[in-house]
């Protein structure tokens, strides 16, 4: 035994899935060493030796396997964490690393789980990366869209890939983020230790806009983004995340023009009453009644009559109670959603106002709220809308009317302090170009 | 920057614990008066009365009275206005109030009339698109009345006075802020309708009062009334009218006046044009007939009015108006003065079928 | 969308800011015929300011006035800017305490003053803490809110209109011209930020002068409203005139009971973009001016923002406001003249000496 072999070993000691197979070629014995939790071992083996066979000497062996060969020891660890399979010839003086034929560990492309176009392509990002690039080479084949590959991380090193259209995407943009890419010096789990190194922020927007459809990724690209993948995460991350991604998607495109505006003008209805609604109600009810019409003041007051709670706090346990019902319907397994709607939906809906804990005026509110609340598009930007009432809620129970309109621009002027890489977030398009030329 | 923000922000939360701090009431412990009387008791005392609807509980379906009428007395009107809010047992909100009506005694008093319709213009609470009404009636009894066959049926009252035009023509309505207008401008006076209780219906349309700078003038018939608001360019569509051995329905009116000014003595030649739409006739009488008829009785009603008012120097027709740009501003607040007296009408009626 | 398009929607909204509280009723106290006279003549005036303010600037592209003063000399930069500062905080102080007044009577009644001023103060220093660009970007957005709700309230006034109030359309003389509420009335101008903002962009007097355009629309819109609705004889009785206007209109299928409150919040949301870009400017100002190496901009604006909310909370009655915000709009007239003016000299001097340097 090498010393190389050896020290291999003694490495991957503590791993009981390390393999350490013995084969000979014109007797002369060589190693093959690797993970049999990534390697699938039998089929590996056997075009070992199919090659084996077919090479007139132990150098054509290795030629023909691989051409990294003869590398130093702490890069045939780092293979062999990677899932290559490292061979060692028995004297030490010769080593490879081998691509084999490894496990399936991948998902099938599949369709997208987290959103769902309506008369787009189907096929989502999956966790291999290599996957998720050819995904949108396949649908940009041009020689201007660029990727530049990079390994981040300092524990466990992870692969993270920047795409980019030469001449469309700003150059300056695109040099800091290379920048910032290589000042990363932890590890990248999540998205969120991404959007550190995009600049300090700590707020509930994030830098990036996560998607998992390669159709609105391409779009994206030629609207003068830049995307960024990581390995073993099935969504692209779009760089810089503008307030309109919320409202317009590629799909809509599909549409006559006409339907797509009013598409888009009925999200930002939504996002818009998502937000105000509930503030607008306590407004109404406990600080403003005066600019209702008569009528329906009289309503209002009726439906109220005899409820215990004032307004806010009635609104509060409602809007509280229906931002519970939607987290435990995505915690819960499928078969047991159902179940906690139903039960939510007899309980919110009917039993509250049955027992005049509420008015049925809120149920209304609520509803609303609750289908507001999903027309934009991407989970995080309904998160923080959903997000964004609370203190606007809290301001309509003290300023009524005022409060709303106050805590509305609040959130206006908040939205639009963000930038990314100075890049604001309001902004409607990214209008500098970068230069197609290389200089 | 971040860390001012921070402290900013925590000021901010801080600021929602002053929640309850002043009086914020929810909607359902407020209430809501819909109807004002007020009227001048025997001691000189205001006296105020007030129609407050009480919602019904969700699920309750019983009949009866669904508001009720609350009344105090006070040195002024705000005070009695006061007095209803500490002696109501939720939080009275003057906000909703769509008529105010006026009994008749208290509209003798020039000054005193002045005052309430600016205090009720001033006022933050009563909002002033509230109508204004005059009562022939006891107070307490108009209003028991429409409490008894209106209950929260609260939009029929403000519809009474706004049937618009093709409804009801004859009535007028008179929001404060228009009565308060009508202090203060050189040149235009208004009319307050007058209402009664009614037998079967809530209210009993009787007319107007004619008010100039406060003071009751004159009055005037539903019929005449319609002819003002002619003049206010509200259209008397689906007015009905009886000429004898007629009657007819008009159908489309228009109004157009021309004013000259000859050697400081105004001059209107005013043309009305209305289509009629005849709806019964005595047997043998030609269009024609019933065409002069029509135009002969308006043009006496108007001439009747007219000198009335032109006797008592109001302006209900709102001549004035028309001679803003003719006659130095200086020289406006002398219109009813000095102008209006020697104002020449020549008021034309021309009829056309339909 | 260009920083060029968005200083216009700022100046638009500084303007409306000012112009619907005291305004109308200035110019009724002025005149009883002819509103429209003043209102242009004023607005003429404040033009040829406008343009000898934006000439002044062109001498010096890409920075601003107190770029200039300083290199005038650092002696003439305190002389006209540190006034400035104290006639800004005091605008911003009454400013915000005319309108916690229009909240007050239009839908806070029953609050003290004290929460409304807290509430406006932090979110005027909120907006100016972050910074010009965040200005001029949510001020699009304000804008693009507000404009539609301003334009439903104006036109849903036209049911009270008596067209007949307006006249007589002429007034012969300019006496009005000499008058001291003339004087004050041009202190309802913003265009000095535009100074302070030329950092940014190039200005052009042309853009300017459509922003002018839609400015003169609204400044008449906010004195002739009323006076259709009442008349001069009873608006002169009327304070916040145009306010009132508008709570006359009764709309029969909307379901809010006043349009009132829409105007209110417009008001509210451009007085608070106006006098966040009037902190900003404060800030700005002493930072630049005092290089005090530690003392960031962001503290020179909570500090000057304090020292306002305490002039405005200890502000006794409503005539005294009215007096002292007429005061410091009075004060403003100085600095727009003498701003603009300085500007152009400066520039002139600097010209004639490069070309006298380059000569030499």
């Amino acid at each position: 035994m090498v010393n190389v072999v050896k020290e291999i070993q003694a490495r991957f000691s503590r791993h009981d899935d390390f393999f350490f197979e013995e084969e000979q070629k014109d007797k002369m014995p060589f190693y093959l060493m690797g993970f049999n939790t990534l390697i699938d071992l039998a089929k590996s083996n056997l075009y070992v030796r199919q090659v084996a066979a077919s090479s007139s000497s132990v150098n054509e062996l290795f030629i023909n396997l691989s051409d990294q060969l003869d590398v130093d020891t702490e890069k045939l660890i780092k293979a062999i964490l990677e899932g290559k399979l490292v061979i060692v010839l028995g004297n030490g003086k010769r080593n490879a690393i081998v691509d084999p034929v490894s496990r399936n560990l991948r998902r099938n492309i599949d369709k997208p789980q987290s959103e769902s176009p309506l008369q787009g392509p189907l096929d989502a990002f999956v966790e291999d990366i290599k996957t998720n690039i050819g995904l949108i080479r396949k649908r940009l084949d041009t020689e201007r869209l660029c990727h530049s590959s990079h390994e981040v991380g300092k524990l466990a090193s992870r692969k993270l890939s920047m795409l980019y259209i030469k001449g469309r995407a700003p150059d300056t943009l695109i040099k800091k983020i290379n920048k910032q890419i290589k000042q990363i010096d932890t590890d990248i789990e999540t998205v969120d230790d991404l959007n550190k190194y995009f600049g300090q922020r700590s707020s509930i927007v994030s830098h990036v806009f996560l998607t998992e459809l390669p159709s609105e990724v391409t779009h994206l690209l030629k609207k003068n983004r830049v995307v960024l993948l990581l390995d073993n995460y099935p969504f692209a991350l779009v760089f810089p995340n503008l307030l309109l991604d919320m409202f317009c998607i590629a799909s809509d495109r599909n549409y006559p023009s006409l339907l797509a505006y009013a598409l888009r003008t009925l999200r930002v209805v939504g996002a818009v009453i998502n937000v105000l609604l509930p503030a607008l109600y306590v407004a109404i009810v406990s600080v403003n009644p005066e600019i209702l019409k008569i009528d329906l003041a009289l309503f209002v007051s009726e439906s109220r009559r005899g409820i215990p709670f004032p307004a806010l706090l009635e609104t509060m346990i409602m809007v509280v109670l229906v931002d519970l019902t939607l987290e435990a319907i995505v915690r819960l397994p499928k078969s047991v959603g159902p179940t906690i709607t139903m039960v939510g939906g007899i309980i919110l809906g009917q039993a509250m106002v049955q027992a005049k804990l509420v008015s049925p005026l809120l149920v209304i509110v609520v509803t609303a709220i609750v289908i507001s609340g999903s027309v934009v598009s991407g989970i995080q930007n309904s998160l923080y809308i959903r997000l964004l009432r609370y203190p606007i809620l809290i301001l309509a129970s003290i300023y009524g009317v005022l409060g709303v309109f106050i805590g509305f621009l609040f959130t206006i002027v908040y939205l639009a302090s963000l930038t990314s890489n100075g890049i604001p977030y309001t902004a409607f398009r990214i209008r500098e170009r970068g230069t197609q030329n290389e200089s | 920057m971040k860390r001012v923000n921070k402290t900013l922000i925590t000021a901010m939360f801080l600021l929602t614990f002053l929640s309850g701090c002043w009086d914020i009431k929810d909607i359902d412990q407020r209430n809501l008066p819909l109807v004002i009387g007020i009227a001048k008791a025997d001691n000189n005392e205001y006296k105020v009365t007030a129609q407050i609807p009480i919602p019904k509980l969700s699920g309750q379906t019983q009949s009866g009275p669904m508001s009720r009428i609350v009344t105090s007395k006070g040195e002024s009107f705000s005070s009695a206005l006061g007095q209803i809010k500490t002696n109501s047992e939720d939080a009275v909100d003057y906000s909703h109030v769509r008529l105010i009506v006026i009994q008749k005694n208290l509209t003798k008093n020039q000054k005193e009339l002045r005052q309430l319709i600016k205090f009720l213009m001033d006022s933050k609470e009563i909002p002033m698109k509230a109508m204004l009404a005059i009562t022939n009636d006891h107070i307490e009894k108009l209003l028991s009345n429409i409490n008894d066959k209106l209950g929260v049926d609260s939009t029929s009252l403000y519809d009474f006075f706004n049937k618009g035009a093709g409804w009801a023509p004859e009535i007028s309505s008179a929001p404060i802020w228009e009565v308060y207008r009508s202090l203060f401008s050189y040149t235009e006076d208004i009319t307050i309708p007058v209402v009664d209780s009614g037998k079967d219906t809530v209210l009993n349309y009787k007319g107007a009062a004619v008010l100039k700078k406060g003071k009751i003038t004159q009055r005037i018939s539903p019929n005449e009334n319609q002819l003002i608001n002619l003049f206010q360019n509200k259209s008397a569509k689906g007015k009905i009218e009886s000429v004898g051995f007629a009657s007819v329905m008009v159908t489309k009116s228009t109004i157009e006046n021309k004013t000259v000014m000859k050697n400081n003595k105004p001059l209107v030649y005013s043309d009305l044009n209305l289509k009629i739409d005849i709806l019964e006739r005595k047997a043998d009488i030609t269009n024609n007939q019933i065409r002069e008829r029509l135009e002969k009785l308006t043009q006496k009603q108007f001439y009747h009015i007219f000198k009335q008012a032109q006797k008592s120097n109001t302006d209900i027709f709102g001549f004035g108006q028309y001679f803003r740009d003719q006659i130095p501003y200086d020289d406006l607040k002398n219109w009813r003065g000095k102008y209006y007296p020697k104002l020449k009408v020549n008021f034309q009626v021309h009829v056309s079928m339909e | 969308m260009s920083h060029r398009l968005q200083i216009g929607f700022v100046f638009i909204i500084l303007y409306i800011g000012l112009n619907h509280t005291i305004y109308p009723d200035l110019i009724f106290q002025l005149t009883n015929t002819g509103h429209w006279e003043v209102v242009l003549c004023q607005g003429l005036l404040q033009l040829t300011l406008i343009w000898i303010y934006i000439k002044g600037l062109s001498y010096f592209p890409g920075q601003d006035v107190i770029d200039i003063y300083l290199k005038a000399g650092k002696l003439i930069a305190f002389i006209i800017l540190i006034p400035f500062v104290i006639s800004l905080t005091a605008l911003i102080a009454y400013d915000i305490r005319l309108h916690t007044e229009v909240i007050i009577s239009v839908f806070l009644s029953r609050t003290p003053y004290w929460p409304v001023l807290v509430l406006l103060f932090f979110i005027t220093t909120y907006i100016a803490l972050n910074g010009l660009g965040t200005i001029l970007r949510s001020s699009v957005f304000i804008f693009l809110i507000v404009i539609p709700l301003m334009l439903f309230v104006i036109l849903s006034s036209l049911i009270n209109f008596d067209w007949h109030n307006a006249t007589p359309v002429w007034h012969s003389s300019f006496d009005f011209l000499m008058e001291k509420k003339f004087f004050y009335l041009m202190g309802f101008a913003a265009f000095l930020p535009l100074g302070f903002m030329a950092y940014k962009t190039k200005l052009t007097f042309g853009f300017i002068f459509l922003a002018w355009v839609c400015v003169m629309i609204s400044f008449l819109s906010v004195v002739y409203i009323p006076l259709f609705i009442f008349g001069q004889e009873a608006v002169m009785t009327l304070p916040f005139s145009m306010i009132r206007a508008i709570s006359s209109v009764d709309i029969r299928w909307f379901i809010f009971n006043q349009q009132t409150i829409f105007l209110a919040l417009s008001l509210i949301g451009f007085t608070v973009i106006l006098n966040a870009v009037l902190l900003w400017m404060i800030g700005r100002i002493m930072h630049k001016m005092l290089k005090w190496k530690k003392v960031k901009t962001s503290y020179w604006i909570i500090v000057f923002s304090i020292i306002a909310f305490i002039f405005a909370l200890f502000v006794p009655s409503r005539s005294w406001t009215d007096k002292w915000f007429l005061w410091s709009a009075g004060a403003q007239v100085y600095f727009m003249i003498v701003i603009p003016f300085s500007t152009l000299i400066c520039g002139f001097v600097m010209k004639r000496g490069r070309v006298s340097y380059e000569k030499g």
